[in-house]
C-alpha cells in the first residue's frame, strides 16, 4: 500500500531584491531634490511706465499706496494720493491686523485692483517690509472675498499681490 | 564519522546562510517618508552665506533658479555664491554689482540666442526654452532680514537698471 504523505509546504520567501533596488534609486533622488530650509518668494516688479492712446476705462484707478514709517502706515488712495486711511503702531510694532483690514475693505470695492505701491521710509527694516507685503497680499484666515470683474464672477483669497516698490528707477 | 563532517564543512557545502533584512527596511521605509516630506518641486538651491538669516512669511509661492544676489548683515555682497565686495557707495548704484550684472544680463542673453538658432526636437524643449526667456528679467534676491529699505532700493535699483527689473525675493516660510 501507498502511503500518502502530506508534504508540509516550505513558506516560500518573498524575492525583495528589486523592491530594494527602485527604493534605493528613489532615496538617491529624494535626497537630491530634498529642501531641508523651507524657502519660498515673494515677487516684486520694477515699476514700468506705459503710454496708452485712450483711456477706455471711465472708472478712475485706485492707485494703492503704503506709505510705510517706522512707528505708522499709511494707506493713500486716488491719482492725488489722498489718505484714506492713518494705522498706528502697537508699541513698536505695526498694526498689521489694522491693515488687512483696510485692504480687504478696499479690495471689496475694488475686486478688480491686484497693484499696490510701497513707499517706505529709508529706515524701516526688511523684515517688517516682509510682514506688510504678507497682510497686503492675502486674506487672513479662511475668508473669500467675491465680486464682478468684466461681467465675470470672482471668489478669491488674493487682496494686492502685485506688489511695486515706489522711487526704485 | 566526525572527520568526514569536519572536510565537508571545510570545503564549503553548508547550506547558505538567511540574512535577515527586515531592520534594514524599516529604516529604509522612515527615510523614504522623511525624504519624501522635505522634496521640493522647485529648481531654486540655496546656499546660505555668514552672518545672514531670512525673514519668515507667509508666501507660499517657489523660487525658480536665476541669477542671485545675497546681501548679508554686513552688507557684503554675493552673486551667484562668489563674494563680490562690502557695499561703500553713497550713491543710489552700486557699481560693482552692476558691471556684473551685466556680464550675467549678458551671458544669459547670448545662451539664449544660440538655443533660439536650435530648432526644438520637441514640446519639453520648446516649454524650457520659453521658460528661460521669462527668467530673463528675473533676479532672486537674498538679503538679511535687519537690513534697512535705503539698501534694498540701491540693490534694486542697481538690478533694474542692469536689466532685472522683476525682483523675486526669497524667504523662508513659515507655518501660518
Amino acid at each position: 500500500m501507498k502511503i500518502l504523505k502530506k508534504k508540509k509546504k516550505k513558506a516560500q520567501k518573498l524575492n525583495l531584491i528589486p523592491i530594494l533596488d527602485s527604493v534605493f534609486i528613489f532615496i538617491f533622488f529624494l535626497l537630491m531634490s530634498a529642501q531641508f530650509l523651507e524657502i519660498y518668494e515673494i515677487g516684486s516688479d520694477a515699476p514700468a511706465v506705459k503710454t496708452t492712446e485712450s483711456i477706455k476705462d471711465k472708472k478712475k484707478p485706485l492707485n494703492l499706496t503704503l506709505e510705510v514709517y517706522r512707528n505708522k502706515i499709511t494707506v493713500k488712495t486716488g491719482l492725488d494720493g489722498e489718505t484714506y486711511k492713518t494705522i498706528e503702531n502697537i508699541g513698536d510694532r505695526h498694526n498689521l491686523d489694522q491693515l488687512n483690514k483696510v485692504l480687504t475693505e478696499l479690495k471689496q470695492k475694488h475686486v478688480e485692483e491686484n497693484s499696490i505701491i510701497l513707499r517706505p521710509e529709508s529706515n524701516v527694516k526688511y523684515k517688517k517690509l516682509v510682514k506688510i507685503m504678507d497682510s497686503a497680499r492675502s486674506l487672513d484666515g479662511n475668508s473669500f472675498i467675491e465680486g464682478t470683474t468684466n461681467g465675470k464672477k470672482i471668489k478669491t483669497k488674493k487682496l494686492f499681490d502685485q506688489v511695486i516698490f515706489e522711487t526704485i528707477i | 564519522m566526525r572527520l568526514s563532517k569536519k572536510l565537508k564543512y571545510k570545503r564549503g557545502q553548508k547550506e547558505p546562510m538567511d540574512v535577515d533584512i527586515t531592520s534594514l527596511l524599516d529604516i529604509l521605509v522612515i527615510l523614504l517618508v522623511f525624504l519624501l516630506q522635505s522634496y521640493s518641486a522647485s529648481d531654486l538651491r540655496v546656499d546660505l552665506v555668514e552672518n545672514l538669516s531670512l525673514p519668515s512669511s507667509a508666501s507660499q509661492a517657489l523660487g525658480s533658479r536665476t541669477v542671485l544676489v545675497q546681501i548679508n548683515r554686513e552688507e557684503k555682497m554675493w552673486v551667484d555664491d562668489k563674494y563680490i565686495g562690502s557695499i561703500t557707495t553713497r550713491g543710489e548704484i552700486i557699481p560693482e554689482l552692476s558691471e556684473i550684472l551685466k556680464l550675467k544680463k549678458a551671458e544669459k542673453e547670448q545662451e539664449i540666442e544660440k538655443l533660439n538658432e536650435r530648432v526644438p526636437s520637441s514640446n519639453v524643449e520648446e516649454k524650457a526654452l520659453e521658460k528661460r526667456k521669462d527668467g530673463l528679467k528675473r533676479i532672486n534676491l537674498i538679503l538679511d532680514e535687519e537690513i534697512q529699505y535705503a539698501l534694498m532700493r540701491k540693490l534694486m535699483h542697481t538690478s533694474a537698471m542692469a536689466g532685472f527689473p522683476e525682483f523675486k525675493f526669497i524667504v523662508r516660510g513659515s507655518a501660518k
